[in-house]
């Protein structure tokens, strides 16, 4: 089905998104995936019990769960782990590994001239995290996207919870990360490594989705898409990812893609009365962009043509 | 000041009235402001009406008031409404009753508005505000040429608009000469009087 043409509503021609790629993707193509209602489950379990253990338990359970999100962008992977937070009022330090430099790993060398050594000064962060005296959480994002020195440094402090004078053994570690197939900069994780975390791959699931837009309260024309988009004939095969919603297309004419964040966009974007087709394909990208918009654009007319027209004086109160 | 087209809410979308769609929301208006009158008489009631009438000095009068807002007597003498939500209310209520006349040139609407009596006790705040009272005086001033002049009765419509002319230039502090009134007895002979009336 990759990159075919296909017709979508409103005869909008659409091109097909590549997600068979899943079953190729040499990072996750044995891992079982799992939903983000699934991710939150099971770290909500993982998170409720560290809130209760004392300072070397903590360091016994954190030191044999270290995680590692495998997962598309923009399908709630960073959101899921804040928002435990939040619950459980556990902090999370999160560190975008991506942006940073090896050095505000493992510390800039200092030369200790008396001595004739070197010492490694860590970077502010890590000491002032120290300080917390909640239950901490570190969780580093894009960590598979960073420069190789930086990720090789984050993969021994994640595994040994402990790097040159940083020490974070008490607390969770948890990184995630892009698949290969995902097209970003992605390094491939080796096995020797790979094999220490706990892996969950997360992918994205309409049906999940929609329930959490509501609980949240996500325009209602958002939702009513996905859920006429899951109602439908799913165009890649995929039931729970259908394409209309989900597609990060390579060959997508514009860099704007349609993820569970980008609906979240639109979900304000209606909501502030910007609906433009330009409002609209700028959150969502050309192809799933056009579709939802002339899907909306219908809706409304239908919706107009129905409502009675009430006409009203209104006085001013006092 | 001279009144705004009338708001009629469209699916809750305001939309100024035309002249020419005055026709089209006539009975909604017309239902909206008589409503809006009693609501209006009826607050005012509830909220500035005392149980008993007071006594206020204004200057070397004195006033016997059953009000306990609303408005306020101010010892210099000059009366005003203290409340801004009622002169809000008032403003908007009575810009679309002048709309009627001056912008849809509504005189029987605006007649049936004039013969309701929550108005006329309404009329008592409305000659506190400046603004207000020189709005309907437009209106009715309106109201009166456009009625007399349908009469055909020159004689009529002459000695009204004289006695309007008189009660303007006293109003604007103009002392008026008497003798420039038009007049005329039961016979239609002209009636002629001398003196001079000055300003408050």
């Amino acid at each position: 089905m990759a990159n075919e043409e296909k017709v979508g509503l409103a005869g909008t021609k659409m091109q097909g998104c590549q997600y068979n790629l899943w079953a190729s993707d040499p990072m996750t193509a044995k891992a079982p995936q799992i939903t983000p209602a699934q991710l939150e489950q099971r770290l909500d379990v993982i998170f409720s019990k560290l809130n209760n253990l004392n300072g070397a338990e903590a360091f016994e359970y954190t030191r044999l769960l270290p995680i590692f999100i495998f997962g598309p962008p923009g399908i709630g992977k960073s959101q899921i782990v804040e928002s435990l937070g939040r619950k459980y009022n556990v902090n999370v330090e999160t560190y975008i590994a991506s942006t940073m430099d090896p050095t505000q790993v493992q510390g800039l060398p200092f030369p200790n001239v008396k001595n004739k050594t070197t010492e490694w000064f860590p970077d502010q962060r890590w000491v002032s995290s120290k300080t917390e005296k909640r239950t901490m959480v570190y969780f580093f994002d894009e960590l598979n996207m960073a420069p190789p020195a930086t990720q090789a440094a984050f993969y021994r402090l994640i595994l040994e919870g402990r790097l040159g004078s940083i020490d974070i053994s008490h607390a969770l570690r948890i990184g995630a990360g892009n698949r290969i197939s995902d097209y970003y900069n992605v390094q491939q994780m080796g096995l020797p490594l790979a094999t220490r975390f706990e892996i969950y791959v997360m992918r994205p699931d309409i049906k999940d989705w929609i329930s959490w837009a509501k609980k949240k309260g996500l325009n209602r024309y958002v939702i009513e898409y996905a859920e006429y988009v899951l109602s439908t004939e799913p165009l890649n095969g995929n039931p729970n990812e259908p394409d209309r919603w989900y597609c990060i297309n390579p060959n997508e004419p514009s860099l704007a893609r349609a993820t569970p964040r980008s609906w979240e966009r639109v979900s304000q974007l209606l909501n502030i009365g910007l609906d433009t087709k330009e409002d609209i394909i700028g959150a969502l990208g050309v192809y799933p962009g056009m579709a939802f918009e002339s899907w909306y654009r219908s809706k409304l007319d239908e919706e107009n043509k129905s409502k009675k027209t009430n006409i009203e004086y209104k006085g001013r109160g006092f | 000041m001279y009144p705004k087209p009338i708001n009629v809410y469209v699916n809750d979308r305001p939309v100024p009235v035309s002249t020419e769609d005055f026709g089209k929301y006539r009975s909604v208006i017309i239902d909206g402001i008589n409503a809006q009158i009693k609501y209006v008489y009826n607050r005012a009631k509830e909220k500035f009406m005392a149980p008993v009438s007071t006594e206020i000095r204004i200057g070397s009068y004195t006033v016997k008031t059953n009000l306990k807002g609303g408005l306020k007597f101010d010892p210099s003498g000059e009366v005003y409404i203290d409340d801004p939500a009622f002169l809000e209310a008032l403003r908007s209520l009575f810009n679309d009753i002048a709309a009627l006349m001056l912008i849809y040139h509504r005189t029987d609407e605006f007649l049936s508005m004039l013969q309701t009596p929550e108005l006329w006790a309404l009329l008592v705040f409305v000659a506190a505000d400046e603004e207000l009272t020189d709005m309907f005086t437009q209106a009715e001033l309106e109201f009166f040429n456009s009625t007399w002049k349908k009469t055909g009765n020159t004689k009529e419509v002459e000695m009204r608009e004289s006695i309007i002319e008189m009660l303007l230039a006293l109003r604007n502090g103009q002392s008026y000469d008497l003798s420039r009134l038009k007049l005329y007895d039961d016979q239609g002979k002209p009636v002629k009087l001398t003196g001079k009336l000055e300003p408050y």
